[in-house]
């Protein structure tokens, strides 16, 4: 609490230095606990109920971290803890409530967001990898964060349709390793989403704390990154247009996932199959989504502060196709309504 | 005068009736549970009592999470605030500093008493409930979704094949909230970690209590204002608009003895729930010490 109050100096340091530099931290063995705090208010789908607690309210984490690919984070409550383990291209996710360990064998092509996903290091260095080289950056005064001197880097991306209006990184000017991340919504003074390193520094890797363990009485299962991928498993494959709403199409690590639009202005397309997609929509609606009409379809939006979701049903399909993602909602209900529109067309037909 | 207050304090049925009720209230949930065989959902309910019906050891750490919000707080509120204030109100005070007593020392006991009733209430319900754990509920057993069968316990090799290949502990007794084994001596010691802090916690609330004490002649008006200061408390550590002031409240880490349950433990919040309570034990019984060393005892 002392160290906070105590004037922050740092070297000086051109934004690409720091850039360079945070980018360059994904190497670090580092350990430490952070705190996310997000105050989206996106609707509580029974779907994603694993990812709407992130994106509400303050998340707790620890992590350690040996490597990019070796490190563990557990995500904290009063209750118990949820901790996911990665381990090469395996993960490992313990779930103290249900006392159960799960492996996931392989690589994770496509998964819902998780916790480690939080942490300020993995956030700053996809925000800066996702703004592309045409973003904006300068630096910004330093700040005393988890009890030492941090460099700051204000990003803005270039896209007009981005619903990120900017993102203010501190990382630590030796190591780069990003300690505080805001993320601001267009035409916010407040960060809707802030994570922050309380505590952090370099660790001396110990397989003891990244390898899962097992103790009397836990269950322990194991699965394919497919079927852990939770609702993203279930989707349809349904034929999307090329383009939409003005994006195009990008190549996608899961083939039933349209993706559009690039780096901080994007927005995934989801085909849901009738009895998932009906359920998806009505609890939308229950949940208090603003209701949408076209003359093909029916829908729902929630708009949240950098988030944003249509779900759309076209009368002429059986078919619910949900799209989600970090573009405006004028653009997203551009493209619900031309997926309205659109006549039942799977890609195995 | 230490060994006279502690004569006072274990003559009291009050005493021994409050630590009865603190102990009574796991054992009646306990049989609650063993009867029905209905624990909270994993993530509802109070800490630790989801896993109790897999693991009955387990249930001292879920009796101290049952007593801690209100049980022990209130007992301990009565308690100190009764130290200065009942003598007071019942006219004895004037007579116990004439014996001569030094302010200070009468103090110093009443103080020592205070933490000796806190000590044997945390001892008390975490042996019950031990007892009452293994007695009622049942010792550990294999119960989990796609537990093998006798429940062993042992490290995944993260590149293997999944199944549980090296480092196998006979001599695990019970799982930490982060999955791990810990053997029986792991677990001793950190109830003990937990039954310190939680004792620690209750101090701020007893420094709080004996200085109200030192300030009116009304024990139970001393006891209710302690209770009104850790309600408030309360009530701000769950605001968001609060968040500033947070880290300085006297509950705010009073569940942090939870986290002796992690593996590794984590210290973070535990240390600064050692920390807060020990400012607010010197803040306030120095202000304590400073009001009645200095007050005009007239009853």
């Amino acid at each position: 609490m002392l160290a906070s109050a105590l004037p922050a100096s740092v070297p000086g340091l051109t934004a690409a230095q720091l850039e360079g530099r945070v980018l360059g931290s994904q190497r670090l063995a580092f350990s430490g606990y952070a705190e996310s705090e997000a105050a989206f208010g996106l609707p509580p789908l029974p779907a994603f109920s694993s990812v709407t607690p992130l994106l509400d309210g303050v998340t707790r984490m620890r992590v350690w971290q040996a490597a990019p690919d070796r490190w563990r984070v557990d995500t904290l409550s009063d209750a118990g803890e949820d901790d996911t383990y990665q381990a090469g291209a395996n993960t490992f996710a313990w779930d103290s409530g249900q006392q159960l360990l799960t492996a996931i064998f392989g690589p994770q092509a496509i998964r819902l967001p998780r916790a480690a996903d939080l942490m300020p290091a993995a956030l700053a260095v996809r925000i800066i990898s996702e703004a592309g080289p045409d973003a904006k950056t300068r630096l910004l005064p330093p700040r005393r964060v988890a009890g030492q001197s941090a460099a700051g880097l204000e990003i803005t991306p270039a896209a007009p349709q981005s619903t990120i209006a900017r993102a203010d990184i501190w990382a630590s000017p030796t190591s780069g390793l990003p300690l505080l991340v805001e993320v601001f919504d267009r035409g916010a003074t407040q960060p809707a989403l802030e994570t922050r390193f309380l505590q952090a520094g370099p660790w001396t890797p110990d397989p003891g704390v990244l390898t899962p363990q097992r103790g009397p009485g836990t269950g322990f299962t194991t699965t394919t990154p497919n079927d852990f991928a939770g609702v993203l498993k279930n989707l349809d494959d349904e034929l999307l247009p090329g383009s939409l709403a003005g994006f195009a199409r990008q190549p996608s690590p899961a083939p039933r996932i349209g993706v559009y639009g690039s780096g901080l202005s994007a927005f995934a397309v989801l085909t849901f199959t009738r009895e998932t997609g009906c359920h998806l929509l009505r609890t939308a609606l229950d949940a208090g989504a603003a209701p949408l009409a076209y003359p093909d379809g029916t829908g729902a939006v929630a708009s949240a502060p950098l988030v944003n979701l249509v779900l759309v049903h076209p009368r002429r399909s059986p078919d619910t196709f949900l799209l989600i993602g970090l573009v405006s909602r004028a653009a997203l209900e551009q493209a619900a309504a031309v997926l309205a529109a659109q006549p039942d067309q799977d890609l195995g037909h | 005068m230490i060994a006279v207050e502690l004569l006072k304090l274990s003559r009291r049925a009050r005493t021994w009736f409050s630590v009865a009720l603190m102990c009574a209230l796991p054992l009646v949930v306990a049989i609650f549970i063993a009867v029905t065989h209905l624990a909270p959902p994993p993530g509802q309910g109070s800490a630790f009592l989801s896993a109790v019906l897999d693991d009955g050891q387990l249930y001292p750490a879920a009796a101290l999470a049952l007593v801690l919000p209100v049980f022990l707080p209130v007992a301990v509120a009565v308690v100190a605030g009764d130290s200065i204030a009942g003598e007071a109100s019942a006219g004895t005070l004037r007579y116990l500093l004439a014996r001569p007593v030094g302010r200070t020392r009468l103090l110093v006991a009443k103080l020592v008493a205070v933490i000796t009733f806190t000590l044997i209430a945390v001892i008390a319900v975490t042996v019950t409930s031990y007892a009452t754990g293994v007695l009622i509920l049942g010792p550990s057993r294999a119960a989990a979704v796609g537990a093998p069968p006798g429940g062993l316990s042992g490290s995944i090799t993260p590149g293997g094949g999944g199944a549980p290949t090296a480092g196998l502990q006979p001599g695990a007794a019970i799982t930490s909230l982060s999955g791990t084994p810990l053997t029986t001596l792991h677990l001793a010691e950190r109830v003990l970690g937990a039954m310190s802090f939680i004792t620690v916690s209750m101090l701020g609330v007893a420094a709080i209590a004996i200085f109200l004490s030192t300030l009116t002649d009304s024990a139970l008006g001393a006891a209710l204002g302690a209770l009104a200061t850790l309600v408030g408390s309360e009530i701000l550590v769950t605001l968001n608009a609060a968040s500033t002031v947070q880290p300085y409240l006297p509950t705010r880490y009073w569940l942090a003895w939870i986290d002796f349950f992690r593996q590794p433990i984590f210290w973070r919040n535990i240390e600064r729930g050692f920390g807060i309570q020990a400012v607010y034990v010197l803040v306030f019984l120095g202000a304590a010490w400073a009001n009645f060393a200095t007050r005009d005892i007239t009853t």
